[in-house]
C-alpha cells in the first residue's frame, strides 16, 4: 500500500452491500441524467435541422433591395453569409396556391435544403432554366418530362408603392430538374420554384428588378444589433425585414420581438423548450433522490466505522485526511458508476424520447407526423457529447454533496469519544415517564428521536419517491392531448372550403371499414336584400336590418353529439328526419339609439324554408360564439337540398 | 523531549452534575523517563493520557513539549506533530480492521506521506515476534498478536514518546506478560520516554516512576 487513501478502496471491499447500494443510487441517477442530456441534445439538434427545413439556413431576409443595398451588405463582414435571390413573380395555381418563382445567386440554394430534393435533373444553372416540384407540375396539367419547354404567365408585385401595378409577362422556360413536392408552404399559399441566376435581368424590366438577401450574423450574440445598424445604414424599411423565427429560437439567439415579422410566426417550435424545462425537472428530481440515498447509506456507514476513524486521528491523521478518506470511497464508485450510467443512459435516451415525444403533438417540434419525428429523431441521435459530459459532470457533483456531510462527521470526530465507544451524546427529554406499552415501538420511537436528521431524510426519500411517481403520472395525463380535444367529434377534421366533399365522397367515407363514425357538417350564409329577406332562398322569414341568415346542415352524428342531451327523443328523431329545426336567435342589441337583432323565433312555431315547414323545436339560449345580427338555423334537412358551398367532416378512425 | 503539564483540569458538565474528571494536574517528563499511572476505574487516568498526548484539551491548564504549546497549535500540526514525536498503543488495540497488520503498522508513515521504510518495519517485526504474520487482517490474528502489531505502529516513525492506554487489559496474563517485556525492551533499546497507564500493581512496579491517581488527583509515589 502507497498510499493512505487505499484504506478507501478497502472500506468499499469490505462493506459490500453499502457500495453496491451507493453504487446502484450513482448509476441510475447518471443514466437518467444522461438521457435527459442526450435528449436535449437530440432535441436541440432537431430544433435546428427542422427551422432550417421549414424557414432556410438563414437568420434574416432583407427584401425590396436595390443592386446597392444588396452588394453592400454581400460586402459587410459582420456577416458570415449574405446570399441574394430575386423573386421573380407568382402565378395563380388555384384558389388557393400560387407558385413563387425566385432565382438564387451563386450557392443560395444551399440554405433551401427542403426545396431542392431532386427526383429528377438537376439544378438551374443559366438563365431561363427552371425546376419544379412534382406538385406544382400537378397543378399546372404539365404533361411533359425534363428539358422540354414550359410556360409560365407570372405576376411580379412590388411593396409599398414602389410600383402601383404590378407587372405581368409570359415567358418559356426549359425544365431542367423537377423536386420533391413539399407541402410547408401551402399553408402560406406557396409553392416554391426555381430558376436559374440571370432569369430575373433577362425577364423583368429595371424598374422591377429588386432583390432579397438572406443573411447569417458572424456573431450571434450581436444579430439584433447588427440587424439594426443595417436597417439604419441603409434606410431599410422596417416591414423589409424578415426573421426566420424559428431558426433564430432553435440557435438561442436573442431578437426583438416587437419588430419581428414573420409568416412563420404562426409555426409553434414551444414544445422543444417546454420538453427541455420538464426534463431539467426530472433530472432535478432524480438527483435529489439519488443523492438522498448516498446521504443516508454513507452517513450509516461511516457511524458504524466511527471507531476507526477515531484511532486513526489519535495516531495523527489530519481531519482533512478523513475527509478524504470518505469522499475517495464515493468518488472511486462514481469512476464506476458514472461511465456504466453514461452508456446505459445514451441508449435508453432514444427510446425515453421516443416514448416522451408520442405523447405530444407532432406540430409541436415542427414535424409533420410522429412518423417524421420519429425519423428526426433517429437521425439527430449520435452522442451529443457535450450534453452527455455536462451529465455526467452534474451527477459527480450530486454525489460529492451528498457524501459531503458523512464526509465531514468522520472527520470532525474527537478520537477520544469515538474510541471509547460513547460515540452519540444522546439528548432526553425529561418528559414525565410514561407507561410503556410496547417496548419495541418506543425503543424504535426513541431511535427516531435520536438522530432527528437521518428520521427526516429517510421520510424525505419516501416522500420524493411517491412524488416522482405521482408526477410522472400526472405529467403522462396532461400530455395526453385528447382532453383538449373535446370539442372535437373526431380524431381528424378536414376542413374544404373550396371544392366540397360531395355526397358520394362522405357516403363512401361512412362505409369504409377503417373509418368508425363521421360527423358532417355544411354552412351557408345569406344576406339580406332590400327587404330584409334572405337573398337566394325561399323562406318565409323576414329577419331585421344587419342580421344575416345561416344554415347549418348536420349529419346524424353530429346531430347525437350536439342535441341528444337537450331534446326530446321524439325531437330528436324529428331533427334527424329533416322535418324540425334548432334555431338561434340574433342577440338583441341597441347602438346608438337603433335596435338590432329584434328577430325572434319561438320554439313551438312553424318556420318554411325552402318549401319545407320546419317546426322550431329548441331555442338554444347559450351563445356559443357570439355572433351580431346573426340568425341560426340548425337542420337535419337532408344534405343535397341546400345549395354546396363548404363541408366540414369529422372523421373517427378505428385505431 | 521535556514535557511539562500545568495545571491540567478537565471538568464535565456544570452546576451541580459537574464531573471533575481532573483536578489541576501538575506533571514534568524527562526524555527516557519510563513513567507508570496507576489507578481505579474512573479514577481519570485515561484523562490525563490524553490529555498529556494532545488528543484531548483541557478545560484549564497548559502543555508544552520542548516548549512548544501543545493546546494552541492549530489541527494540522498537531496532528502532525502526534504522527511524528508520538506512539499510542491502547487497550482496544484499534486497528484497522480492513487492513492488514503490515499496512496497518506503516498507517502513520503513509498519513505523513513519508515511503514506507521496509527496512525498519521487518526489524521492529522481528523484534516482536510478528514477521510471519504480517499479511494477515487483524481477526485473524491473537490478541497479543494484535496489540503486538500496535506497538509496531506506535513505533514505526521513530517518535520519542510511546502512551500506553492499559496496553495489557485486554490480554490473558501470558501475552500481557510478554507485551510488557516486550515495552520494556523497546523501551531501554531505543531510549524512548514510556508513559504506561495501568490498573495493575505489578506493571506499575516495572516502570521507574509511580504516579497513582485517584478522584482526579495526582500524585506521585517516591521510588525506592
Amino acid at each position: 500500500m502507497k498510499n493512505y487513501r487505499t484504506l478507501a478502496l478497502r472500506e468499499l471491499f469490505a462493506q459490500k452491500m453499502t457500495s453496491l447500494l451507493i453504487l446502484t443510487a450513482i448509476i441510475l441517477s447518471t443514466m437518467m441524467t444522461a438521457a435527459v442530456g442526450q435528449s436535449a441534445g437530440v432535441l436541440a439538434a432537431m430544433r435546428e435541422q427542422q427551422a432550417i427545413a421549414i424557414g432556410g439556413d438563414r437568420y434574416a431576409t432583407f427584401v425590396q433591395l436595390t443592386e446597392e443595398q444588396a452588394r453592400f451588405l454581400e460586402q459587410d463582414p459582420r456577416l458570415s453569409y449574405a446570399g441574394r435571390f430575386v423573386p421573380l413573380g407568382d402565378m395563380e395555381l388555384n384558389d388557393q396556391l400560387s407558385l413563387d418563382l425566385a432565382e438564387y445567386w451563386g450557392d443560395g440554394l444551399k440554405t433551401r435544403p427542403t426545396y431542392t430534393r431532386l427526383v429528377e435533373g438537376r439544378l438551374p444553372e443559366t438563365p431561363m432554366e427552371l425546376v419544379l416540384p412534382e406538385d406544382a407540375l400537378r397543378f399546372l396539367g404539365f404533361s411533359g418530362k425534363v428539358g422540354d419547354k414550359i410556360s409560365l404567365s407570372c405576376s411580379k408585385a412590388l411593396r409599398h408603392g414602389i410600383e402601383v401595378d404590378a407587372y405581368d409577362y409570359t415567358a418559356e422556360f426549359t425544365l431542367v430538374g423537377i423536386t420533391e413536392s413539399n407541402f410547408l408552404g401551402y399553408t402560406g399559399g406557396h409553392i416554391l420554384g426555381l430558376a436559374g441566376e440571370g432569369t430575373a435581368a433577362a425577364l423583368l424590366p429595371d424598374n422591377y428588378l429588386y432583390y432579397s438577401v438572406d443573411i447569417r450574423t458572424t456573431d450571434k450574440k450581436g444579430f439584433q444589433t447588427v440587424v439594426d445598424d443595417l436597417c439604419a445604414q441603409m434606410n431599410i424599411h422596417e416591414l423589409d425585414t424578415l426573421y426566420n423565427i424559428p431558426l433564430l429560437n432553435a440557435l438561442g439567439i436573442r431578437y426583438d420581438t416587437e419588430s419581428a415579422d414573420s409568416e412563420l410566426t404562426r409555426m409553434d417550435d414551444t414544445g422543444f423548450s417546454w420538453l427541455l424545462v420538464v426534463g431539467v425537472l426530472v433530472v432535478a428530481l432524480i438527483l435529489l433522490a439519488a443523492g438522498l440515498v448516498i446521504y443516508n447509506i454513507l452517513k450509516i456507514a461511516v457511524s458504524q466505522r466511527i471507531r476507526q476513524y477515531g484511532a486513526m486521528r489519535a495516531i495523527g491523521a489530519e481531519r482533512g485526511q478523513l475527509y478524504t478518506v470518505v469522499s475517495a470511497e464515493v468518488l472511486l464508485l462514481c469512476v464506476i458508476g458514472i461511465p456504466a450510467g453514461l452508456l446505459l443512459g445514451w441508449l435508453s435516451a432514444k427510446g425515453i424520447l421516443n416514448a416522451a415525444l408520442s405523447q405530444l403533438s407532432p406540430e409541436m417540434f415542427l414535424a409533420q407526423d410522429t412518423e417524421q419525428l420519429k425519423s428526426m429523431i433517429a437521425a439527430n441521435s449520435e452522442g451529443q457529447w457535450a450534453y452527455l459530459l455536462l451529465s455526467a459532470a452534474v451527477t459527480l457533483v450530486f454525489a460529492f454533496l451528498a457524501a459531503a456531510p458523512a464526509a465531514r462527521f468522520a472527520a470532525k470526530v474527537s478520537p477520544v469519544s469515538a474510541m471509547s465507544g460513547t460515540g452519540v451524546k444522546v439528548k432526553r427529554g425529561r418528559g414525565r415517564a410514561k407507561k410503556i406499552r410496547s417496548f419495541e415501538r418506543h425503543c424504535a420511537w426513541l431511535n427516531l428521536r435520536r438522530s432527528r436528521g437521518r428520521t427526516v431524510i429517510t421520510i424525505l426519500s419516501l416522500v420524493m419517491s411517491i412524488t416522482v411517481f405521482i408526477a410522472l403520472q400526472g405529467f403522462l395525463s396532461l400530455l395526453s392531448v385528447a382532453g383538449t380535444l373535446s370539442e372535437h367529434l373526431g380524431d381528424y377534421s378536414i376542413v374544404n372550403q373550396v371544392t366540397g366533399i360531395t355526397p358520394e365522397e362522405l357516403a363512401a367515407l361512412e362505409v369504409d371499414e377503417r373509418v368508425t363514425s363521421v360527423a358532417a357538417e355544411q354552412f351557408t350564409l345569406y344576406e339580406l336584400d332590400g327587404q330584409n329577406r334572405p337573398v337566394g332562398i325561399e323562406t318565409d322569414l323576414v329577419l331585421g336590418p344587419g342580421e344575416t341568415f345561416q344554415i347549418f346542415g348536420l349529419n346524424d352524428r353530429w346531430v347525437e353529439h350536439e342535441f341528444a342531451g337537450r331534446l326530446t327523443p321524439e325531437h330528436l328523431g324529428a331533427l334527424k328526419a329533416g322535418e324540425g329545426c334548432v334555431v338561434r336567435n340574433p342577440i338583441p342589441m341597441a347602438v346608438e339609439g337603433v335596435s338590432y337583432g329584434t328577430t325572434h323565433v319561438e320554439a313551438g312555431s312553424t318556420i318554411t324554408i325552402a318549401g319545407k315547414e320546419l317546426p322550431v323545436l329548441l331555442p338554444m339560449a347559450e351563445a356559443v360564439v357570439l355572433s351580431i345580427a346573426a340568425c341560426l338555423l340548425a337542420t337535419a334537412v337532408p344534405l343535397r337540398k341546400i345549395a354546396k358551398l363548404s363541408i366540414v367532416d369529422s372523421i373517427e378512425t378505428v385505431e | 523531549m521535556l514535557i511539562k503539564a500545568k495545571g491540567l483540569s478537565k471538568i464535565y458538565g456544570s452546576g451541580e452534575n459537574q464531573v471533575v474528571a481532573l483536578d489541576k494536574a501538575d506533571l514534568t517528563i524527562a526524555p527516557g523517563d519510563f513513567i507508570s499511572i496507576i489507578g481505579p476505574s474512573g479514577s481519570g487516568k485515561s484523562t490525563l493520557l490524553h490529555l498529556l498526548s494532545g488528543l484531548d484539551h483541557p478545560t484549564s491548564g497548559s502543555l508544552t513539549y520542548d516548549g512548544q504549546e501543545i493546546y494552541t497549535l492549530p489541527d494540522k500540526e498537531l496532528s502532525a506533530f502526534r504522527r511524528r514525536q508520538m506512539g499510542f498503543i491502547f487497550q482496544q488495540f484499534n486497528l484497522l480492521p480492513v487492513l492488514t497488520a503490515r499496512e496497518n503498522i506503516l498507517m502513520p508513515l503513509l498519513l505523513d506521506k513519508k515511503q514506507p521504510d521496509e527496512g525498519y518495519l521487518s526489524q521492529l517485526a522481528e523484534l516482536l515476534g510478528i514477521q510471519n504474520r504480517l499479511d494477515h487482517l487483524p481477526h485473524e490474528l491473537s490478541g497479543g498478536q494484535q496489540q503486538r502489531v500496535a506497538i509496531a505502529r506506535a513505533l514505526i516513525a521513530r517518535p520519542e514518546v510511546i502512551f500506553a492506554d492499559e496496553p495489557t487489559g485486554n490480554l490473558d496474563s501470558k501475552s500481557g506478560g510478554e507485551v510488557m517485556d516486550m515495552l520494556k525492551s523497546i523501551r531501554d533499546r531505543m531510549g524512548k520516554t514510556l508513559v504506561i497507564i495501568t490498573h495493575d500493581n505489578r506493571i506499575a512496579a516495572a516502570a521507574d516512576r509511580r504516579l497513582t491517581i485517584m478522584d482526579g488527583v495526582l500524585s506521585e509515589v517516591a521510588a525506592g
